[in-house]
Parts: C-alpha cells; structure tokens; sequence
C-alpha cells in the first residue's frame, strides 16, 4: 500500500465536530498540508544504470518508466570497443501521474566494462558524481539559495551478469569505488537465464561475496514496530530477495487473453509482472512506490554529508598548510658553526696533533739512548 | 580457336577416373590433389607438359571378383583397432555453460569442479577421458581456458591459448623429426576444434571475442556458438546471427566452415554452415515432458527442451561436430594448420625448399652447415673471451707493480727523514754532553777553590760533617743548579717553554717534563 494515503486524516462528523473542536487542536493535519505543498512542487530523481552493455539495461528503464528514453541509440560494433571509454549520458524526461509531477533524470554509462582493458573504467563515473556533489556544496554555501538545481545521483541500479558464478573483479571494483557515494543496488540482469534453483544459488553466492569483499548496498530501513502485519511481512521478503532478479521487456505479448508485458519463447511467454517469473514487481515498489523518498534521504544525510566534511577538512588543511608558508615571523636557521671558525678549529687540531708526535718522538729517542 | 581444343580445354565431370582422360596427371611427382577442382589449377597449369612421364597405366576390366573393394574395409577396421582421438578446446567466459555442454554433448559427466571469478591470469586445464560407443574407442581431451573473460585488463588473455596450441603443434613436430619415431603410437594432442562460446547479449560480439578470435583463426578450426540461447527470444536471434556473421566476416576472422566437396555431406553442410553459429542449451537434468523424459531445463514459465529443433540448435551442433565432421576436422587440423605452423617454424630455423640453384637442399646438409657455423661462432667467442680476460690480467699486474714502487719510495723518503732527524738528535745530544762536561769542570774548579778556601780557615774534626753536609749542599745546590740549568738547556736546546695550563691534560710541556725528572735519567 502507498504510504501517502496513510496519513490522509479521517473527515470528522459534524456531531462530533463541537466535541472534538475543544480538545482538538489541529496539528494532525499537517501532513496534508505537508502533501499539498510538496504536490505542488514537485519531485526530481536521478538515477544511475550501471553494467556492461548487453545485459538489459535500456529495457529495465523502460519498463520501469513506461517510457522510451532511448529513441535514437548508436550501439557501437566490436571493433569500434576494443578501446572504449566510458561516457556519461543524461536523460531528463518530466513524467506527472495524478497530479504528481517527477522530474527524472536516468544517467546513462555506456562503454563501462566494454574495452578489453578495463583497468580504472569506473573513474569517469566516480568523476561525475563528485562533480555532482561539489556542484550542489557550492550551489549550498552561495549567497543565493532559491533555486538550486539537485543533481546529485540517488540511486545507483548496479547489473550484474547472471551468465557468471557470482560477482567478477570489475564488479567488485566499481562497487567498491562507489558504495561511499551513491546508495547502490545491485540487481541480476536478463534473469530469464536461470531456473529458480539457479537464482536462488547466485543471489545467496552474491549476498556472500558483497559480505566478503566488504562493500556497502543499499540497506533497507527497519519498519517501525507499530506498522501493520502485512507491511511488515512486505519488508521481510524485499529484504530476503536482494538482490532483485529482473527480466525487463518492452514489447506487449498476448498470453491466457491478457496482453502483458513479456518475452515471448518458443517454449512458454515469460511475463515481466509476475512475481513467480521475476523480482521485477518488487523492484518497482521499491524504487518508485516505498523507497524513493528513503533514497533521496540517504543521499543527502549521509552521502553528501560524508563529502561535505571530507571536502571542508581537505580545505582546512590546505589553509593551514598554505598560511606556514606566508607567516610573518622569520624561522631562523639553528646556530650552526660558520666556515671560518670550522676551519680555525680544525687547524689547531692539527697542530696539536703534530706537537704530541713530535714530542712521543723524541721521548721515544731519549729512552732508546 | 577451333572446336576440337575447346573440348580439350573443358573439365571433365567428377565421376569419370581423370587419369584416363588427362594421361599428363601420372606422370606428376605430386600426389593427385583432393580440390583438382580448386581455381588454383587453372587449365594451363594442367597441360603443362610434364618431362619423363612414365607410360600410363592401362585399365583392364576384371573377368571375376578379385576382393580388392574391401579395402575400405580394412582401414576403417584397422583405425577401428587403434583408436580414435579428438581435441576439443573450449573458450568462453567464466559460468558460461561450457563443461555443462560438453556433458550434454557426450552424453555423460565429466568430472569438473566450479571455477572461480578471481583467478590472476587464463590458464588451460586438459583433461583425457576415455570413450566407447560399439566397439569404437575415443580418446576424448577436452581443454578448458579457465578465467578467461575475468581480469580487468585482458589485453593478454589470448596469450596463454596461442602459447598452448603451439606447443602442441612443437611436441608433434619434434616427434617427427625424431630419428626414431613412432607416429603410429603417438597420442596426438593438437587441438582439433575449438569452441568459442559467446555471451548471449543480442547486441553483437565483445570486443575480447574479436581480439581472440582473430588471433586463433590460422592455428585452430573455430565454430562460435551462442551459448545459453535460452535467454534470447527467436527474432533476437535472427538479428544477432547476422550481426555476429557481419562482424567476423568483416574483421577478417576465418571460422571453420564444413566442407562441401564431399557429395555425401555437401549438402547438409551447406545448410548448416548457413545457421552459425549455432545457438545451444545444455542441461544434464531431466523433465518429464509428455510421458517421457528428455534433458530439458524447467522454468516457471515453460520448458526448454535441448534436443527440439524449435528451441535450439543444439542437434544440429552435435550432428556437425561429432557426427559428420569429426574426422574432416582432424585433416584439416593436420594439413592446413600443422603444416602452416611446421612451415613457419622451420623457415625460421633457415630452412629452405631450394636454394638459388634449384638443387633440392637435403636437411642433413643444412643441418651440418648450421652445425659448424655454430661451432665457429662458439670458438670465436671463446677467443674473445680469453683474449680479453689475458689483457685484464696484464693491466691488474701493472697497477700492482706502481703501487709497490710508490710504496718503496715512501718508505725511502721516511727512512731518509728519520736518519736526519736521528742525526740532529745526535748533534744535540753531543752539545749538551760537552757543556755538562764543561760545567762539571767549572763546576770542579769552583769546589776546588772553595775547598781550598774552607781549608784555611776551618778544622779538621768538622770535615766529616762539613762533607756530609758538603755533600748534600752540593746535592741541593746540584738539583737547585739543576733547574736553572734546565732552563739554560732548555733555551739551548731552542724548545719553547709551553703554557702547560690550556692543553690537554695528557700532554706536558717540557718544563713538567723536566720537574718529573724523567728528562734527567737521561743524561746521567
């Protein structure tokens, strides 16, 4: 269920209205003044697909969205990616459902994991949401503040081959250098390759190795004791099905007079929305329907937060280092012995050394005689 | 050109024995050409006249059954006896479904533990196994290239592959060359076919795909497959077939494609060369689907049956691989790829077909001639090295006989030095000797007078004391004499009196010197 429709308040009866109106005092509505302003805002979200190509990652935005963001895609050949770099593409598209309006942003990063070295191909997309990050610290700390424009990457949808045993070295690479940024979460592409036997091995593989490897997914938050049964028995199995198995489609199939969405095999149709076939349902509840808010909350509070401290104390530091050089006292140099009197010094040492040769010497003779 | 030279020039059709038709075919040196077909053999090239034919053979028909058209017979039951054996090499990602396939394939399991994401560097695995179906025996090594696909940086993955499928190829040419050999016995381990599995994305191949590929076409028969086909619907494929055809076609990359000459098969190979690569699915489970049960893979929204035509190519691949092409597969293995190889490697070592005059160069005269030069090369060096480590020696004995000079004349010039100063010392010692002598004397006299002088006037009873006292006056007045006499000596002497107060307590100047007395033990 939506959580908005939970804190809609229940229109009280006339008769009770007098009673009500002496001990009641009016702050519950606040959370629809809460709804009606934020409706009249709007809402903005960036969200990152990450992943070697091939695995899907168009079609799953698609189905998410129902929308087609991708119309004119240049899909390069094996040759021209021998040495690819990695780019970075934004689509924006402003989609309204009820009133609500969304601004959505899907960041695209075509040629990750596609040239034959793949060394470091994860630092263009660390760049950018760095860039991202800064862009709002400075926006944050200028004098005007009406309109800043949010950027910063909320959520990270990570691909995850499924022809594989678990995660690769490039896998656990990217993840690595992103898991401190972006909430990342890690998903099974193109699951329609595996029995359920198979999915249940790879997601539990992968749960192990996102331990061993020590890299930080996105958690989902604790539900309060006093939610419902149902709700809470939701949260259980979304937590129990990470990572999510998903098969995305973009074409309209008929099966049993239904039309769905799907993939249509010789052997049987596999349907996008059923949740014995895929976690795609899940997925979608989770990003867009529960958990977007949760998302954008933890970008800011401790995403941005970390790069704000780590930025302000590299900053402080440079200061410091900078004002040593430029301070008005003079450092002067230790005392050290100048040349002229090293060399008087070493002089005498020598005549002195010479006077007592000189006299063993002779004391020498004087006893031999 | 008239009608009758036409005819000559026009090909005779495969049925007919050519021997009759072109009598200039017996008398080649060379064995009759399997593609007599081939373009390379252009006409001309054909009635070239040929020098020394031999009379051609005359074609009896036979009066009875002689029994020789069981020969056939008694290769294929000899090889039968000997035994049949295949190499395959599989390349393809980590998880990709490879040995599943080989299961699937055989018909059996093979024993093959999970392999890791995190391994360093591709390393091959071979592993032999022993096959037989009706009396034929197989002996079956599959080579896998484990960890291919799963480092970061590939560049150098393909390296390990070529290194192994060359050393094959070395190991049989050096049994070859052996000078006893036995070919016979010899378990051939070249790699026969490769299988390149290629991840089912529907877009088009990897970059890695292209690199390795390219590099494996002139050593080894490729076929490429897709590999776990069930994730690609029937459209998808069709796309990206053709792609994947595009792309190897158009970068240059020969796959192996099944020979069509042979009428028997040339059919079924033309068709199926027209369906690579193949797009299979491999499974070792069983489901029961209709009231038997096949190898099949179940999912919640079908089932995918390995050996329905419908849902892969699967028969096909092992109808290709196994049942039709195997052994055109090992031909092409040792006439086209070994024998590329083998010409590679032995024009490296100089070999050469002929020399300049055409006389055929046997390799045993090559052989000694590359022996000698080495062995000249080896003695030069030897020289060298000899002649330099004499010149060494010669230099080290040089600088040695210097530093000894140098070290004689040091010593000399000390020597020298400590005569002269001994001799000054000498000097010295004389001039004080002569003055003590000379003060002894004045010093008589004087003693002399005042004895004289005392003598007058004292008695004689006092002379024991007054020489007691005498003498020890004399012996104060001698120590008081003594010090200022030191201090003439010292004056004599021309040594500096030093202020003893700021030196170092180890030294004493010559005035401590001579209060401690040990100056005049010297001289008395």
């Amino acid at each position: 269920m939506s959580t908005g429709l939970r804190y809609k308040s229940k229109l009280a009866t006339p008769e009770d209205k007098q009673d009500i109106d002496k001990q009641y005092v009016g702050f519950a509505t606040l959370p629809n003044q809460v709804h009606r302003k934020s409706v009249k805002k709007g809402f903005d979200f960036t969200l990152m697909v990450a992943g070697e190509s091939g695995l899907g990652k168009s079609t799953l935005v698609h189905s998410l969205f129902l929308t087609d963001l991708y119309k004119e895609r240049k899909l390069l050949s094996a040759e021209e990616r021998i040495s690819q770099t990695v780019e970075i593409l934004k689509h924006t598209v402003d989609i309204e459902e009820k009133g609500v309006k969304l601004k959505l942003t899907i960041v695209d990063t075509p040629g990750f994991g596609d040239a034959v070295n793949n060394s470091e191909c994860w630092k263009p997309i660390t760049d950018y949401v760095d860039q991202q990050f800064e862009q709002y610290f400075r926006d944050e700390s200028g004098l005007n503040r009406k309109n800043i424009q949010d950027n910063r990457v909320h959520c990270c949808l990570y691909f995850i081959s499924p022809f594989g045993h678990g995660l690769r070295p490039v896998d656990v690479g990217f993840m690595k250098a992103l898991h401190e940024k972006v909430n990342i979460v890690p998903l099974i592409a193109k699951a329609d390759c595996l029995v359920p036997g198979e999915i249940r091995k790879l997601k539990e593989r992968i749960r192990e190795e996102i331990d061993k490897f020590g890299i930080h997914v996105y958690q989902f938050p604790e539900c309060d004791s006093d939610e419902d049964e149902d709700f809470k028995q939701q949260d259980r199995e979304l937590k129990e099905s990470a990572p999510f198995a998903v098969i995305g489609s973009n074409t309209v199939v008929e099966a049993k007079g239904q039309r769905v969405r799907g993939r249509l095999y010789p052997w049987g149709i596999v349907e996008v929305e059923n949740q014995a076939h895929c976690d795609f349902v899940k997925l979608r509840n989770m990003l867009i329907r529960t958990h977007m808010h949760d998302l954008k909350d933890v970008t800011c509070d401790v995403h941005y937060e970390n790069y704000r401290a780590h930025c302000i104390q590299q900053m402080t530091s440079k200061l410091t280092q900078d004002s040593r050089m430029e301070s008005p006292i003079p450092i002067l140099p230790l005392p050290t012995p100048d040349a002229e009197t090293e060399k008087l010094i070493r002089m005498k040492d020598e005549e002195l050394r010479r006077m007592q040769e000189m006299l063993q010497k002779m004391k020498q003779q004087m006893q031999d005689q | 050109m008239a009608a009758t030279d036409l005819e000559r020039f026009s090909l005779p059709d495969p049925g007919c024995d050519s021997r009759q038709v072109w009598p200039q075919w017996s008398g080649l040196k060379q064995p009759f050409p399997r593609n007599w077909r081939d373009s390379r053999f252009s006409p001309v090239d054909v009635w070239a006249p040929v020098q020394n034919a031999e009379p051609e053979p005359r074609s009896l028909s036979l009066g009875g059954h002689v029994g020789f058209d069981s020969l056939p017979d008694q290769l294929v039951s000899k090889s039968v006896t000997q035994g049949f054996s295949f190499n395959i090499l599989c390349v393809g990602e980590t998880g990709i479904g490879k040995s599943t396939l080989m299961n699937t394939l055989f018909n059996t399991t093979f024993e093959t533990e999970e392999a890791s994401h995190h391994e360093e560097c591709v390393c091959l695995r071979p592993q032999t196994y022993d096959l037989q179906e009706s009396s034929v025996q197989l002996k079956l090594t599959i080579v896998d290239a484990v960890g291919f696909g799963d480092q970061i940086n590939k560049d150098e993955s393909y390296r390990p592959i070529v290194d192994y499928i060359d050393t094959q190829f070395e190991n049989y040419l050096q049994e070859e060359l052996k000078i006893r050999r036995s070919l016979f016995d010899y378990h051939d381990t070249r790699i026969h076919v490769c299988l390149y599995f290629i991840t089912p994305t529907g877009h088009s191949l990897k970059s890695l795909d292209l690199v390795t590929m390219k590099k494996l076409d002139s050593k080894v028969n490729i076929i490429p497959i897709i590999a776990k086909a069930d994730t690609i619907s029937k459209s998808e494929l069709h796309k990206f077939k053709i792609k994947i055809m595009g792309e190897l076609v158009s970068n240059g990359v020969q796959i192996y494609q099944f020979p069509t000459d042979d009428e028997a098969v040339a059919e079924i190979n033309a068709v199926m060369n027209a369906h690579l690569p193949f797009a299979v699915v491999g499974s070792t489970e069983e489901v029961k689907v209709g009231n038997k049960l096949v190898r099949a893979r179940q999912y919640p929204w079908g089932v995918v049956q390995v050996e329905n035509e419908n849902h892969c190519d699967f028969v096909k691949l092992r109808e290709m691989l196994i049942r039709v092409n195997m052994e055109d597969l090992r031909e092409q293995t040792h006439s086209r790829h070994y024998e590329l190889y083998r010409r590679c490697k032995l024009e490296e070592m100089g070999f050469q077909d002929s020399d300049g005059d055409s006389q055929p160069f046997s390799l045993q005269e090559t052989y000694e001639a590359k022996r000698k030069e080495f062995l000249s090369e080896l003695q030069r060096k030897e020289e060298e090295m000899r002649q330099m480590f004499v010149n060494k020696v010669k230099e080290t004995e040089l600088e040695l006989k210097e530093k000894e000079r140098e070290l004689h004349e040091k010593f000399e010039h000390l020597k020298r030095v400590h005569q002269e100063e001994k001799r000054k010392v000498e000097e010295k010692r004389r001039e004080l000797e002569e003055e003590t002598n000379a003060f002894n004397r004045r010093k008589a006299a004087v003693e002399a007078l005042q004895s004289q002088a005392l003598h007058a006037t004292s008695q004689q009873p006092l002379r024991k004391d007054k020489d007691k006292k005498n003498r020890s006056d004399i012996g104060v007045q001698q120590s008081g004499m003594s010090l200022s006499n030191s201090k003439v000596m010292m004056t004599k002497a021309s040594v500096e009196p030093l202020n003893c107060s700021s030196w170092w307590p180890a030294i004493q100047c010559c005035s401590c010197l001579v209060r401690d007395a040990t100056w005049r033990e010297g001289f008395l």
